[in-house]
């Protein structure tokens, strides 16, 4: 009888907590980030593309760090993605797709995420997954990622081959090269829905001459100068 | 009674038969640990990322001691970091890698890193676990890439093996191999010398009157960077040496562009000095009699980043400079040279 009882106050207090402990209401968003130069698609190596300076460029490299990601819904919370560090490479189709998992079901407001790696993970020693320092994107000799790199060739740079490298990291003031970007969702777009970027990497060229500019491969004032100018590369599109 | 009797002989032997199970596996663990210290500060490595095992510590110096790292697998760690130099590549200015390459700098000593906040003579890498990628993919050194050597011990079936009992089974990653390698490396601890037998009042910490001399002049002149008992304050200083022209090395100031930084390179620790010459970030003086006319016999080149501890003179007789390379050679660990738990298998 006491037993009977005890359970039945038990389910009853556990139907009315049940869906406060377990919001069950979750669900998957998918970022899809499309590398893009202008308005094409980037295709590496064998298409040239002409800069807002006129200058033609190939591109044969294009990697960067999306992190933190935090989605802001209508009703004022967030989500902030756990472990979020995200390897994007032009090269490998399966990194354009970044899966936010149990995501609360709300409308999402805005979408906010770093480029680049922040400081507690570049002083953490060795890691793993998205931040293997066996990817190419960690400096060994001035411990740190890089946070952001293109390669290719232009005919303006007056570099060997006229290539041009821009490895752009460094996490120590007075040349923090980490960028905080924030990106309005339409009222259209709703959660479960996939949200669709570009990274356009025109934008990297803004503001640098690659005549006299043809690398950047060390923390300093110019790899802070070029993070400013790529910092507008991504913007959200309509998912087609 | 009888009953009883039996009851507390079995007791009596299970635990003695405990003791015995604890008393050989203490034997059979021949791995070395790290060890604080009494009375040092807390170290610098945060071993809640990395816990020492008994399996990692030993695949560490398996590791440590293997040329398989480098490009062509002729050297190793160990070879410019040997052990009965503290660690260092006695004899060489600079060191050389595979095929004979020389670096820039001197193969710094391998001591008491947990305490080191900052690695290299310009404290560019900043943990000691990502420290190991430099030697690895350095063309003057192993000239490997971090992937091909984790390759290679992916097809290793004994580091396969080795990796599993050491962090559980799955692919040999870099992080694994370089946490494996830091296991061993903050194992290497000096704190037997005379003089730390000296402060802790322990016997064989007898010192000489001009050993203690030594020390007293040591404490008001050399002390402010080479602080006890790290002997190194963990900053970064100009020690007044005229820039090498073969070199042009502006130390720091590769790292940080600032020009305040230029010439100026990591205070190193003075333990078991004795044995690691040659000295100074490019093995420029051979002798510790050179490095003392250095700071105390007008070596000193002004400069605007000059260390302020230099610039005025330190004035230290003929005699005096003696005591202090007779207190200095107290700093000689000889259980740490020769700790067999530090030697490879």
């Amino acid at each position: 009888m006491m037993r009977t009882r005890l359970l039945t106050g038990l389910g009853a207090w556990g139907a009315l907590l049940w869906p406060g402990l377990f919001p069950c209401v979750a669900t998957d968003v998918a970022l899809r980030v499309v590398p893009m130069f202008g308005s094409e698609r980037l295709v590496l190596d064998e298409r040239p593309y002409i800069t807002a300076t006129g200058d033609t460029v190939t591109v044969s490299t294009f990697r960067c760090y999306l992190t933190q990601v935090v989605l802001e819904f209508a009703d004022g919370t967030h989500y902030t993605e756990p472990d979020s560090y995200h390897l994007l490479d032009a090269e490998k189709e399966e990194s354009w797709l970044i899966v936010l998992a149990n995501v609360p079901d709300k409308r999402i407001r805005s979408l906010s995420l770093s480029i680049g790696v922040d400081s507690a993970a570049s002083v953490s020693g060795a890691l793993g997954g998205d931040l293997d320092p066996i990817l190419g994107m960690y400096w060994a000799w001035n411990s740190g990622y890089i946070n952001a790199k293109i390669e290719g060739n232009s005919p303006r740079c007056q570099s060997a081959k006229h290539a041009f490298e821009f490895h752009i990291g460094g996490f120590m003031p007075p040349f923090q090269t980490l960028r905080r970007i924030s990106l309005p969702v339409d009222t259209g777009v709703a959660s479960g829905a996939t949200l669709s970027l570009e990274a356009d990497i025109a934008t990297w060229f803004v503001g640098t001459d690659l005549a006299t500019t043809s690398s950047v491969l060390v923390p300093g004032k110019a790899a802070a100068v070029m993070a400013d100018a790529y910092k507008r590369m991504l913007r959200l599109v309509p998912t087609p | 009674m009888k009953n009883r009797l039996f009851f507390r002989w079995i007791l009596v032997t299970a635990f003695a038969a405990a003791a015995t199970v604890g008393f050989v596996r203490e034997w059979a663990d021949t791995a070395p640990r790290f060890v604080r210290p009494y009375g040092w500060p807390k170290p610098h490595y945060d071993f809640s990322k990395n816990k020492q095992t008994e399996a990692g510590v030993t695949l560490g110096r398996a590791l440590f001691y293997d040329p398989v790292l480098s490009r062509d697998s002729t050297i190793s760690c160990a070879s410019c970091h040997l052990q009965y130099t503290g660690f260092t590549h006695v004899d060489h200015a600079v060191s050389h890698g595979i095929e004979g390459r020389k670096g820039t700098r001197n193969a710094p000593v391998l001591i008491d890193l947990a305490w080191n906040t900052a690695f290299h003579w310009d404290g560019g890498v900043n943990n000691l676990e990502v420290q190991a990628i430099n030697p690895i993919e350095h063309p003057a050194e192993m000239d490997n890439s971090l992937a091909n050597a984790v390759a290679r011990l992916n097809r290793s079936p004994r580091y396969k093996e080795a990796f599993a009992a050491a962090f559980g089974k799955g692919e040999i990653t870099s992080q694994r191999m370089l946490k494996a390698l830091a296991q061993f490396t903050v194992s290497l601890v000096s704190y037997q010398a005379k003089y730390d037998k000296y402060t802790r009042h322990e016997a064989g910490g007898e010192m000489t009157p001009q050993e203690i001399n030594g020390l007293r002049l040591f404490r008001a002149h050399c002390a402010a960077c080479h602080q006890e008992p790290l002997f190194t304050n963990n900053a970064f200083a100009n020690n007044g040496l005229p820039i090498d022209a073969d070199y042009n090395d502006l130390g720091r100031y590769h790292i940080t562009l600032n020009p305040a930084d230029s010439s100026v390179f990591k205070v190193p620790t003075l333990r078991n000095i004795e044995h690691t010459y040659p000295y100074m970030h490019d093995g420029r003086f051979k002798k510790l009699k050179e490095v003392l006319n250095h700071y105390a016999g007008g070596g000193i080149h002004p400069s605007t980043t000059l260390a302020p501890a230099l610039r005025t003179p330190m004035l230290l007789s003929p005699e005096e400079k003696k005591d202090v390379i007779a207190f200095l050679l107290t700093l000689t660990d000889k259980e740490f040279l020769y700790n067999k738990r530090f030697m490879p298998r």
